[in-house]
């Protein structure tokens, strides 16, 4: 269960957060919201892909962290199934999310169901003068720069979409037992699209810094395989075959 | 040696003669051939502009000529239109009124509803057989923001304004289509030794030249009416209403639901229609001057609004329903009111636009030899498709069992078309059917007779086809899939005021 709430002077001088990853705030998640600056990193182990924003339409990446609206990967436990923990997962059980007064305007968030959260014996967020402990001011600071990041992948995104390389997906999972389940509103990179593209193009992708996450997107599509396996060993539940095609 | 056509001409610059112009220039490629579109226009010649909802086609052309959905969107103060709500046509009692959704009845052209509804209805047909009247009642949008440009979730077209639509169209024609737009006054017109279209004089720049020309000058018809004479078709003694007073209203306030659907309401000499856009409301009379005065059209137009008389300031318009004798006549086409008009309901005027420019895009011949094939087969099509609209505008009228005298004098036998007449007497024992329509180029399909048919509560007698109700299982099956369907999209659907707000900021994505 996770209830992000902003967080308030009220709730920064009350709350003890423990240090460490939210290894239960983990498993709950189904998809991580990564930056172009991890593509490289995340591909090693999750498969990526663009999605939707629900609330604005507009598109951001994502790691996906399991094929049946689950998660198979974190279990509440530290993980030996993983090489990188995208970098909004391991601020939990922080996050950004937009100021209720003003949607427009991202604030630090909490999950106040968080295990970590311990108003005894974790570190304290501000010091007895109010001011922001040094635990405080690294998160403000991660965030900024995960925002940045963020930021960045937005310019990547539009650059792509521009180039109409973005192209929908659809994974048919299907399960040994019969029953199957499609997932929608994925979308990758269109190779054949890719290797069309005008020379001009191509070179402007390079100066920016683009063929790298392009290319660790694409590979990380195989990633998938992997999880197939997963849900044997982990959930002995078993998926005889995920299909993948473009819409 | 035949003369190539490259040099198009059109005249007239309102929504009807920008949509061609951008449809044209969109398949003649026009900045890399050889081919010309130039749109002359006055500046001292209002456009009528009352036409404020498009059918679904629109997405389509809009898609086609290259526009964005959220600039149009944006720009023309639009909002989603998913169909149009009848309100009093029936006997004007409280509870009259039926929906003419866009979307088609659960599993049309594989399996028939109507004959199970007909057997045991318990709702009205349109709820019954489809879930867009729900999606209408509570004021929902046809899609979420996450849903692609021009794709819904329901079937939908738009409401807009018309005037903001052809500056729209006007800017990317000539910034991104490359068409050519001079402003001028049309002074005369010269013909050519074979009765077409040689040149035109305007005020200031003098002769214009062109190969093919396209009259868009409205209900004056100046090339194909006045210039090359076509006579003009009087409908009058079957669609009578001949005046619309038109209004805008503002909304009460920023949080007014808009009604993603177009409500027509019956008034004892005519209907009101009543748009919603994101900005204000676009409410007219439309009457027939034979059984009401100016000035009671004008109360009842206040009533409605609730408001009194005098704060009314409403643009009248006059019109006679009817169309060309032909559309398309030498090397002139005429496309939106200068080809015809019969009155609003249902919105066929810039649906029969798209058509026509579509057509003329698609088929305008390479050299001036071949124009009267095309002409011919034109003025064939577009011949079926008018007496197809007015056919289906009549059925409107002719199920009502309103009592004034003007409904009464709208369902007389003798102004009905036979052809509609014909079809009336086989559905009192049959559905209607697709073997009911069976021309290239219809308009209406079985589906929207349908909706009009039984939501104006007309008596279909199955009891020598009880055959036609042999699968009760599969249609238990989609009556059931319909209700599954409708609460899923009620629940995940946004308001369409709230969606049409969040576009200021967001967008639909491209893909």
């Amino acid at each position: 269960m996770s209830t992000f709430t902003p967080l308030t002077v009220a709730l920064k001088n009350n709350l003890s957060v423990n240090t460490g990853l939210d290894w239960t705030g983990l498993s709950q998640q189904t998809q991580a919201t990564i930056s172009a600056d991890e593509f490289v990193a995340a591909s090693s182990s999750y498969p990526l892909f663009f999605t939707k924003n629900s609330h604005n339409g507009s598109f951001s990446a994502i790691a996906l962290l399991g094929l049946l609206q689950d998660n198979i990967f974190f279990d509440g436990q530290p993980s030996h199934h993983i090489a990188y923990i995208p970098k909004s997962l391991s601020m939990l059980p922080f996050a950004l999310g937009s100021d209720p007064e003003n949607t427009a305007k991202l604030v630090t968030c909490i999950n106040l169901q968080s295990e970590l959260i311990n108003a005894e014996e974790g570190s304290r967020l501000l010091n007895s003068d109010m001011s922001s402990t040094e635990r405080l001011v690294k998160i403000n600071e991660d965030f900024s720069e995960i925002f940045q990041n963020h930021v960045n992948t937005e310019h990547f995104i539009s650059a792509l979409i521009e180039q109409k390389l973005l192209m929908e997906l659809e994974l048919n999972v299907a399960s040994s037992d019969g029953g199957h389940q499609i997932a929608q509103g994925l979308y990758t990179i269109n190779e054949q699209q890719l290797n069309s593209l005008p020379d001009k193009q191509k070179l402007m992708f390079l100066e920016r810094g683009y063929y790298p996450p392009i290319m660790a997107m694409l590979a990380s599509l195989s990633q998938v395989n992997r999880m197939i396996k997963l849900y044997e060993t982990t959930k002995h539940s078993t998926i005889s075959s995920v299909n993948m095609k473009a819409v | 040696m035949s003369e190539s056509i490259e040099n198009i001409v059109i005249v007239g610059g309102g929504a009807a003669g920008w949509l061609t112009a951008a449809l044209l220039a969109k398949q003649f490629q026009l900045k890399t051939s050889a081919m010309k579109v130039t749109l002359i226009e006055s500046s001292d010649i209002p456009s009528v502009g009352v036409g404020e909802g498009t059918w679904p086609t629109m997405r389509n052309t809009l898609r086609k000529i290259g526009i964005d959905e959220n600039t149009f969107l944006r720009e023309c103060n639009a909002s989603f239109k998913q169909g149009n709500q009848f309100v009093g046509w029936y006997d004007g009692n409280n509870d009259d009124k039926y929906y003419h959704p866009f979307s088609a009845p659960q599993a049309h052209g594989k399996f028939d509803l109507s004959p199970y509804w007909l057997k045991q209805s318990t709702e009205s047909f349109a709820s019954s057989v489809c879930f867009q009247p729900q999606l209408c009642d509570r004021n929902l949008a046809p899609k979420r923001i996450t849903d692609k440009q021009y794709q819904g979730q329901a079937n939908y077209g738009y409401h807009l304004d018309a005037g903001k639509f052809s500056e729209l169209l006007k800017t990317h024609s000539i910034n991104n289509l490359g068409v050519t737009h001079i402003v001028d006054t049309l002074e005369d017109i010269n013909l050519d030794q074979h009765g077409g279209i040689e040149t035109l004089e305007l005020k200031e720049r003098g002769l214009i030249q062109g190969d093919f020309f396209v009259d868009c000058t409205g209900f004056a018809s100046l090339l194909l009416g006045k210039a090359l004479e076509v006579p003009f078709v009087e409908k009058k003694h079957c669609l009578m209403a001949d005046t619309a007073l038109a209004v805008q209203i503002p909304y009460e306030d920023d949080d007014e639901p808009i009604a993603s659907h177009t409500k027509s309401v019956a008034q004892s000499a005519g209907w009101i229609w009543d748009i919603g856009l994101i900005n204000r409301r676009g409410i007219g009379y439309v009457y027939a001057s034979e059984f009401t005065t100016s000035a009671q059209a004008k109360q009842t137009l206040a009533d409605y609004v609730g408001v009194n008389v005098t704060d009314i300031k409403a643009r009248e318009i006059k019109f006679t329903a009817g169309h060309r004798k032909k559309f398309w006549q030498k090397n002139c086409i005429a496309i939106g009111l200068s080809a015809g008009f019969l009155e609003p309901l249902e919105a066929a005027a810039l649906m029969l636009v798209e058509i026509s420019a579509d057509y003329l895009a698609q088929q305008l011949p390479v050299n001036k030899s071949l124009l009267p094939i095309v002409a011919k087969r034109f003025n064939q099509d577009m011949t079926t498709r008018w007496d197809k609209i007015i056919d289906f505008l009549k059925l409107h009228y002719v199920l009502s069992k309103r009592d004034e005298p003007f409904w009464q004098a709208m369902r007389t036998n003798a102004s009905t078309p036979e052809h509609l007449t014909e079809q009336l007497a086989l559905w009192q024992y049959q559905p209607p059917h697709e073997y009911d329509f069976t021309s290239a180029v219809e308009t209406f399909p079985a589906a929207s007779y349908l909706y009009v048919l039984y939501g104006m509560n007309f008596e279909t007698d199955l009891r020598e086809r009880n055959y036609l109700c042999s699968n009760e299982q599969m249609a238990d099956k989609l009556f059931k899939m319909n209700k599954q369907v409708e609460a899923q999209l009620t629940q995940r659907l946004p308001e369409n005021r709230a969606l049409l707000k969040q576009l200021k900021t967001n967008g639909f994505q491209a893909i």
